[in-house]
């Protein structure tokens, strides 16, 4: 094996395509701050850079009960503990989002209003 | 028949009915065209059979603006032209493409894609692929697990290409050509001037020459340049004895509108799940799919015509941009290192097999047409080659809307992404800030080269008619590439065959009827 190949190979290694690192313990108040799809495919450091470059983009988002109020708007379940209806809610919004072009890019990904106030919300409490 | 042109006498004038100049993918196959009828076809290439560097060398030009590859490697000049380093994919223009569109400056074309469809099916056999059909239905019923990604079909299409051998004309045809009584194939007979009657409205004849220092005379009743897009424009800007402008370049339009194809590397897919998408295979026996933006959405997002092709993240990194791959000034070197990035290699195979998930993340890499522009053009330089023409100067200039339109084909990817919940797009850093209307030095085409004598029905907007002839010259026509108004996200030869094939039946008919 040359030395090109060699490099090449270990370098391999290394790779690693999906750092799950962002952990979600399925608490409501978590679940707004939980972008799932996006968590599974990027790391946690990213999902923070994301929100940051939200917040950089919408100043006037930068509040934690803001980013709340705006991913819970049209939020009609049984109350704020209802873990699997907020998730349902989530995933209908970025859904909603994408086939409406709500969309924002930010660092280059293509990611829905909802998901990136998600980060958002995320890069504020884990400051 | 084949004649060695160095062989020759000085000052031997050689007659028949056509002359086609370049016998290249184009040359040939109209020459092809023409065995056995009972006219006489003077084909005349300006290298032998084999690579010459001396004969290559007469194509080194130089560059400007937006970073381009070394002239003398983009283009071979030898029997069988530039197809020897054809990558093969082939696939037909979309009706968009012939269309005006108010939002793409100078787009249009005089013809509609109906008028190539029958030219498209012709130079399918000369490229020696599978039957004209570019359905994915039609492709999904002969060949087994061709899933596409589950996009809305209003907005995403899958484009289908086929794969030739890919046919290198030169090897291909040799013997056809040699062993046809009525084609007369002339090698090392370089085109060095292009001479038309006093008031410039027909050509009396071309001379050619080579390294021996003698000249010969072709005259034949019609003349087809078929020399790729840059020699066609420098020879007629070239030929300015009786013209001051170059022939064919009252209106100054010769060698302007220049076109590539953008190819670079554009962006990332993430999978929520593990899918080989074998649609979307890059090196697969016969067909394979890019993903393209419909009609209707390029119209409504006012972009040009694009594709992006898919390939596993972790092979794609160890592959550079196509302006590092395809950089050498020895042609004989570039044409190895894009057979190199063509393959799946040992290297590939491995990383196949070590990656875990290795089909979660694919590179998404961009073919996309430019906008027109005149001011990206070919120009004479005041350097001559060894034959004493002046070389060709290339001028690449990208636009705001090209960027544009890459942007907002990955915007819409991924989109379509979060629609279909499967995963994630992410745009490299250059397509980060819309406002950033620069290039990367990972910028690069695809050794596309179009536009430079443009179709226009209007002189003042092209060289050529809609018949591919030079407007104000009743006998001088223009095959291939170079006639391209528009390019879309084709590859370019399957369509410059298609039309040179449409151009050979007319100046077929026109001495038919002896007009």
């Amino acid at each position: 094996m040359d030395r090109r190949t060699f490099l090449q190979i270990s370098a391999v290694g290394a790779v690693a395509i999906s750092l799950p690192s962002v952990q979600c313990n399925s608490r409501p108040k978590d679940l707004l701050e939980f972008p799932g799809t996006l968590s599974s495919l990027c790391d946690e450091k990213t999902i923070r850079e994301l929100g940051t470059a939200y917040l950089q983009k919408h100043p006037g988002e930068n509040k934690t009960s803001t980013l709340q109020g705006l991913l819970l708007e049209g939020y009609t379940g049984k109350g704020t503990e209802d873990v699997d209806a907020i998730s349902a809610m989530l995933d209908t919004k970025i859904h909603t989002d994408f086939k409406n072009s709500r969309t924002i890019i930010l660092k280059g990904w293509v990611l829905s209003v909802t998901e990136a106030r998600q980060c958002a919300l995320y890069s504020l409490s884990k400051v | 028949m084949h004649i060695d042109a160095r062989k020759l006498e000085n000052d031997v004038v050689i007659e028949g009915d056509i002359c086609i100049v370049g016998a290249g993918a184009v040359g040939i196959s109209m020459a092809l065209d023409w065995i056995n009828s009972p006219y006489k076809v003077i084909l005349l290439e300006g290298g032998g059979f084999e690579y010459d560097d001396k004969v290559q060398e007469l194509y080194a030009g130089k560059t400007t603006g937006q970073p381009y590859y070394p002239l003398k490697s983009a283009r071979l000049h030898y029997f069988g032209g530039t197809s020897g380093h054809w990558g093969g994919m082939c696939t037909p223009l979309d009706p968009i493409d012939f269309e005006k569109r108010d939002w793409v400056p100078n787009s249009g074309w005089p013809i509609n894609k109906a008028t190539l469809d029958p030219f498209y099916a012709r130079a399918q056999k000369k490229v020696e692929v599978g039957p004209y059909e570019y359905g994915l239905d039609y492709w999904q019923q002969h060949t087994k697990d061709l899933t596409p990604l589950p996009f809305e079909k209003e907005v995403i299409w899958n484009k289908m290409f086929q794969y030739s051998p890919p046919t290198r004309f030169g090897q291909r045809y040799k013997s056809d050509i040699v062993n046809a009584p009525n084609v007369h194939l002339y090698t090392y007979a370089n085109l060095i001037d292009i001479t038309a009657n006093d008031n410039i409205s027909s050509i009396t004849e071309v001379t050619v020459s080579n390294f021996s220092g003698k000249k010969q005379k072709v005259r034949a009743k019609y003349f087809i340049m078929a020399c790729c897009a840059i020699q066609n424009a420098r020879m007629l800007l070239a030929s300015a004895t009786q013209a001051s402008k170059g022939l064919g370049n009252d209106n100054d339009l010769v060698g302007r509108y220049f076109m590539e194809h953008l190819e670079i590397k554009s962006a990332e897919i993430y999978l929520n799940h593990s899918d080989p998408l074998n649609l979307y295979k890059l090196y697969p026996p016969k067909v394979r799919a890019e993903l393209s933006v419909t009609a209707e959405k390029q119209k409504e997002f006012k972009i040009l015509n694009g594709t992006a092709s898919l390939m596993p993240l972790e092979i794609a990194k160890t592959r550079g941009s196509n302006i590092e791959t395809w950089n050498k000034k020895d042609p004989r070197d570039a044409m190895k290192d894009l057979e190199e990035s063509h393959k799946i290699s040992k290297v590939d195979k491995l990383i196949m097999r070590l990656t875990k998930d290795i089909y979660k993340a694919f590179e998404l890499f961009t073919r996309i047409e430019q906008e027109p522009n005149p001011d990206c053009r070919v120009s004479l330089d005041t350097e001559k080659d060894q034959l004493g023409v002046p070389r060709a100067k290339l001028n690449w200039q990208l636009t705001a809307l090209d960027k544009y339109s890459i942007r907002t084909l990955y915007k819409l990817i991924g989109e379509q992404a979060g629609i279909a919940g499967i995963g994630r797009v992410r745009m490299m850093d250059y397509l980060h800030d819309e406002n950033d209307i620069t290039w990367p030095k990972s910028t690069g085409g695809g050794w596309h080269h179009m536009g430079t004598t443009r179709m226009s029905d209007d002189p003042k907007k092209g060289v050529v008619d809609a018949d591919c002839k030079v407007h104000g010259i009743s006998n001088l026509y223009i095959a291939g590439s170079s006639c391209f108004p528009t390019g879309g996200s084709a590859n370019p030869t399957l369509t410059a065959i298609a039309l040179s094939l449409r151009l050979s039946d007319q100046v077929r008919d026109k001495l038919k009827n002896n007009v």
